[in-house]
């Protein structure tokens, strides 16, 4: 992760976020009646900037309510336009993320950047198998012919025991064993940049432990890059290569974890 | 490690203590919960959990996911009929109760969930939210009943004047205080809170943690704190339960568990946990 960012200059980065801003728009009417939308425009996120290299793990830490979650949903333009102005550049392999069409989009959702969020519960199908749910990934995103098979995918998300765990729905399978398949599914088209939002919170100090392990492992052999969202700083020390720190929609502080934590 | 070990008050397996005489406020025996049929080789939800919790105290009750915390939760609040085995609370056997002394047994034990935003009634302004267990217990008029609620959203550090926001318009620390203020609006002798922490952020979670224990030793509360953070049991809880595959594998006061872990389960929460940079909150 580099601080600052020169206009036009070339960057091995492989993600690059320059002057991000993300502002709630007013509803007309609001404030009224408890309605959550502001009665004027909001600024969420106020000139974010920061760059994510290769093969490294990011981590953005803040308080509930600081702007990480959207954050988050703002680099891959899964806000809402009818509900968000976002403005600035979010650029990956050359092009703004936030000019692309829906349809453009699609490849790189998925395919090149995943989200994996807090609960495995509500982002796995409950009367699904675990191994077709991991197979529609890599079918919708036509990622079969790369190789990948369920067998190495699972393997590569630290699941030794692959098929109970194939065979089996999601309330079969332990929390820390979910988030892995969860983790499974966002690397079967080996996407460049995972962003993991919260996902240790369900979870006991032990499969963290674990899970973190895996991250910094993914990280090495495969150079897959995470921007870890968290709030917890010993997550962040156990895991984040580098830390960016939100404060009120701001990045207020970035560095090594032991020096900013 | 907190400075708040129990130094009375029956210890965890049983044994006579300084105060030995004293019946324990809660006594589970044998507590077994088998969902659905009970397929070969399959365990339990809850297996012959013993348990005795004595008056004004805290226990930590912690392990992984799936472990049967929220189950024993449950079992204890009337949310889930236990398969065997009694849950005793002031010399009467909860399930045996029936009608009207279950209602009134319900105002006894109160638990606070996880996510404060999906308990909270969206339609409803704070003080109905918290006045509403008022309401279904009968207790008080309308006006009374407003009154007693505004009164206890100011005891948890909530304004008079937010009393007619919603919960959406409350902040995620907020919103928790208000369950908090819900959960002690019927002067309850047992407060669950189960895993009750985990969305917070650390400044929440302390602050949080600060209020409850100012409520336990103001109002006499005795509270079971459901978490799989070992570092928020120790400083909230005189004793600690580890729960593993439905059973309790070791249960200590804080400060012998942290000493001398026994049980392998505990070894690793420990050995994780600190591994995590764990600091005291």
């Amino acid at each position: 992760m580099s601080d600052g960012v020169l206009p036009g200059a070339p960057s091995r980065s492989l993600l690059q976020v320059r002057n991000l801003n993300v502002d709630l728009l007013a509803v007309e009417g609001a404030g009224a009646g408890g309605a959550a939308r502001p009665a004027k425009p909001a600024p969420i996120l106020s000139e974010i900037s920061f760059e994510i290299e290769p093969g490294t793990i990011v981590g953005l830490f803040g308080e509930s309510g600081c702007g990480k979650t959207t954050l988050a949903l703002a680099l891959l333009n899964l806000l809402s336009p009818a509900k968000y102005r976002v403005r600035g550049e979010v650029r990956m392999g050359g092009r703004n993320l936030l000019g692309l069409t829906d349809r453009q989009l699609e490849g790189v959702r998925g395919a090149e950047i995943c989200l994996i969020f807090q609960d495995p519960l509500l982002a796995l199908n409950p009367v699904l198998r675990a191994g077709t749910q991991v197979s529609e990934v890599m079918r919708a995103h036509g990622c079969e012919p790369a190789g990948a098979s369920l067998e190495s995918l699972f393997h590569l998300a630290g699941l030794a025991d692959w098929r109970r765990i194939a065979a089996a729905y999601p309330h079969q399978l332990s929390g820390g064993e979910r988030q892995r398949v969860v983790i499974a599914q966002a690397l079967a088209c080996q996407p460049a940049l995972v962003i993991a939002d919260e996902p240790f919170t369900a979870l006991d100090a032990v499969r963290v432990v674990e899970l973190a392990a895996l991250f910094r492992n993914l990280r090495s052999t495969l150079r897959t890059s995470f921007l870890l969202i968290s709030h917890s700083p010993g997550v962040m020390a156990a895991t984040a290569d580098c830390v960016l720190v939100m404060h009120g929609g701001r990045i207020v502080e970035r560095g090594a974890p032991r020096q900013v934590l | 490690m907190p400075a708040d070990l129990p130094t009375d008050g029956p210890l965890p397996n049983g044994r006579a203590t300084s105060r030995g005489s004293e019946e324990p406020l809660l006594n589970v025996r044998g507590l077994t919960k088998v969902y659905g049929r009970q397929v070969h080789g399959q365990r339990p939800a809850l297996d012959d959990v013993n348990l005795q919790l004595g008056r004004g105290q805290t226990l930590g009750l912690v392990g992984p996911s799936g472990s049967g915390k929220s189950t024993l939760a449950r079992c204890l609040t009337f949310f889930e009929e236990p398969t065997a085995g009694e849950v005793w609370f002031e010399s009467r056997n909860l399930w045996s109760l029936d009608g009207r002394d279950r209602r009134r047994m319900r105002a006894e034990i109160q638990i606070i969930f996880q996510e404060p935003a999906a308990s909270l009634n969206p339609r409803f302004t704070a003080a109905e939210i918290v006045a509403e267990p008022l309401a279904i217990q009968q207790r008080g008029d309308r006006r009374a009943r407003r009154e007693r609620a505004v009164s206890l959203m100011e005891t948890v550090g909530l304004a008079r004047a937010a009393a007619g926001k919603r919960a959406h318009e409350f902040s995620g620390g907020e919103r928790q205080r208000l369950a908090i203020a819900r959960a002690l609006v019927l002067h309850p002798k047992l407060l669950i809170l189960d895993e009750s922490f985990s969305g917070l952020d650390q400044a929440l979670e302390t602050q949080i943690c600060g209020l409850l224990k100012e409520l336990r030793q103001r109002l006499g509360l005795t509270m079971i704190l459901i978490t799989h953070d070992l570092r928020l049991a120790a400083e909230m809880a005189g004793e600690i339960a580890v729960m593993e595959s439905g059973r309790i594998v070791e249960h200590a006061l804080t400060g012998e568990l942290f000493a001398h872990p026994r049980h392998a389960s505990t070894r690793a929460l420990l050995a994780a946990t600190l591994a995590l940079d764990w600091k005291p909150l």
